[in-house]
């Protein structure tokens, strides 16, 4: 069986970091190898769609289930204590299912304490508490390699995955093929209504973590415009950030680690 | 000998023939329908929670049930608790036959109570003629009113479109807001809201103003719907507390007694409004009790399947009963497809979603 890929990390080294996650954390993986020699850690990286773990999580029975070889080698990388920190980012593609393609029964949602934020013309009100019900059903499934590495270990960080870009004409562009037909029939909905569902989403994986007294890092602040958009120099398609994204999300974990070494 | 009318009669007539004699489930106070359902007819359903049970039956037997105020499909798999579906439209319980009338009126916009929101010192906002609709409440002011339009325009939809209205009769307790004569389903403070003793007072309706009420509902629906058929019921449940102060068990026994009068006043004589007897099957004799659990307020399964199994032995139409279940009026056909378009858009992003994640074509970054 091939051990996890990725460059081993010096066992006692104090600014190794093990990296769990899917196409979010090949991002930060490929960021961590531009570097070179400026690499502000060593990284370990664990990528769910390897396939020794396909699957790694599916729906059964109403259950999330995780490929226990997927669990047994987290745990194990956590015992071996040979990382300062495990950083995961994981799922973080549920708003963007309900966000990139109108539904043929339009709808829309206000949120408490961002009431002024627009509301789609004409569509349908779903409560609130039930979109945040739909992504809690889901998060609290995949995010179970997260929670597991937490009741191992103190030191761990959900990296918040990065806001929607505003450029509804980069979503048509780079999402899948299988969409452009509903997408074309239906339109993109406005960035608007996708930086919503993102609110949500985030709020509840924000949420997630405040339990389990999960570290959360949100997306780097120079990422982001005004209008709480990823920028375009920042993105690689309507999901994903860039190498440039990557490096910044490093030097916030980077930061972390300085931090707790600090305070310790 | 001489003859009498009793030498004639069927043995449905007879505590012994048709009561004691047969199976305690094979019972059957039905005896005939006044009308037939077919699987084609929009069977609407609203009342207590023993209604409930009806939409479930039906809709699990293939019949039309029909629900004017659904749940988004992309929000399906985590939509319990949230009431779609229930009853026809997002009501929540009506216990009594003023709370009926009221919601109509409301919904046209012929009744504005002055209680119209509650709002918590948390600044939830609860709707006070559905407190429980939502376990948590309205998030926002602005979701609280586009969803009263919603669900407003969902009752219209019910009110004009329905075939067969099932109401379930429940309580003749009831608390109501002296300012205008609303009624509440939950007396203020239960649920939602603060209890105020001067302004919230109980009542606990008569005969007369039941089948005032319910005759005005009635005759309110047939305005704008004249061919709607009703079955009137009276739920078997006994009350869970009184206001006044006796016994539960002699409230229970009034409450009951007010309610299947008036069912049976409002029936009489109209061929279009059938009684069906929900309560005799249960409460009847012949079983014991043994329809009641544990608690001896819910009703078992086995209860409920006798219930059900005489409602479709009778109101089922049997030719009707060999049709396909995807037979549909040209309206619901529509809204079956604009459903069933969004369901499979939800099923299509999230396939490729999954794809996006997991693929490793992720060079360009």
């Amino acid at each position: 069986m091939p051990a996890p890929r990725k460059s081993a990390p010096e066992a006692g080294g104090e600014k190794n970091v093990l990296l769990v996650g899917s196409s979010h954390a090949e991002v930060l993986s490929r960021a961590h190898l531009s570097l070179g020699r400026k690499k502000p850690f060593r990284l370990k990286t664990i990528l769910l769609h390897e396939p020794r773990y396909e699957p790694w999580g599916s729906w059964v029975d109403g259950e999330f289930r995780v490929s226990p070889v997927l669990m047994r080698d987290i745990a194990k990388e956590v015992r071996s204590k040979r990382f300062s920190r495990v950083v995961m980012m994981i799922g973080g593609s549920t708003h963007f299912q309900l966000g990139a393609v109108n539904s043929p029964r339009l709808f829309d949602f206000t949120i408490p304490g961002k009431e002024e934020l627009p509301f789609v013309s004409g569509a349908e009100s779903v409560p609130y508490d039930l979109v945040r019900s739909l992504f809690s059903r889901e998060e609290e499934g995949i995010l179970k390699p997260l929670l597991r590495a937490r009741k191992l270990t103190r030191a761990v960080s959900c990296l918040c995955v990065p806001p929607p870009v505003a450029d509804a004409g980069k979503v048509f562009e780079h999402m899948p093929d299988e969409w452009r037909e509903d997408a074309r029939a239906l339109g993109v909905p406005p960035p608007i209504f996708r930086y919503k569902i993102w609110l949500v989403y985030t709020s509840v994986v924000r949420e997630i973590c405040r339990k389990a007294e999960i570290d959360m890092i949100d997306p780097p602040a120079r990422s982001i415009d005004e209008n709480g958009y990823l920028k375009a120099q920042y993105s690689f398609d309507t999901l994903h950030g860039n190498a440039r994204y990557g490096v910044a999300v490093l030097e916030q974990v980077e930061a972390r680690i300085k931090a707790e070494a600090g305070a310790a | 000998m001489s003859e009498h009318p009793y030498k004639s009669m069927p043995d449905h007539a007879f505590w012994s023939r048709g009561v004691v004699r047969p199976a305690f489930g094979e019972v059957d106070p039905v005896v005939a329908a006044k009308f037939t359902i077919t699987r084609n007819d929009r069977v609407a359903t609203a009342g207590s929670c023993f209604a409930q049970h009806i939409g479930n039956e039906l809709r699990r037997a293939g019949f039309n049930y029909f629900v004017t105020e659904k749940v988004h499909p992309a929000f399906e798999e985590a939509a319990q608790g949230f009431n779609y579906g229930i009853f026809t439209a997002r009501y929540g319980n009506i216990y009594t036959a003023r709370q009926l009338l009221q919601l109509l009126l409301r919904a046209y916009g012929l009744f504005a109570p002055v209680d119209d929101v509650w709002q918590d010192a948390e600044g939830t906002l609860r709707d006070p003629f559905r407190p429980n609709i939502q376990a948590n409440g309205f998030a926002t002011w602005a979701e609280f009113r586009a969803d009263r339009v919603q669900h407003f325009a969902a009752v219209r939809d019910a009110v004009e479109n329905l075939d067969v209205l099932a109401f379930t009769l429940g309580l003749t307790e009831a608390w109501f807001d002296s300012a205008d004569g609303a009624v509440y389903p939950l007396c203020p403070g239960v649920a939602g809201g603060v209890f105020d003793s001067q302004r919230h007072r109980s009542v606990n309706f008569s005969v007369g103003e039941v089948i005032q009420d319910l005759t005005s509902a009635i005759a309110f629906i047939r305005e704008r719907n004249p061919g709607a058929r009703f079955i009137i019921t009276v739920s078997p449940v006994p009350l869970i507390a009184t206001c006044l102060p006796r016994s539960v068990l002699v409230s229970t026994t009034y409450s009951k007694a007010v309610l299947r009068v008036a069912a049976e006043e409002v029936s009489n004589g109209s061929p279009n409004v059938a009684y069906f007897p929900a309560f005799e099957i249960i409460t009847g004799n012949h079983a014991r009790g043994s329809y009641f659990a544990e608690d001896l307020r819910s009703v078992t399964r086995a209860g409920v399947d006798h219930v059900m199994r005489l409602f479709f032995r009778h109101y089922a139409l049997s030719e009707a009963n060999s049709l396909p279940t995807n037979i549909a009026e040209p309206r619901d056909a529509d809204q079956a497809d604009a459903d069933q378009a969004a369901r499979e858009h939800v099923r299509a992003m999230r396939k490729a979603a999954e794809a996006i994640c997991d693929e490793e074509a992720l060079e360009a970054v």
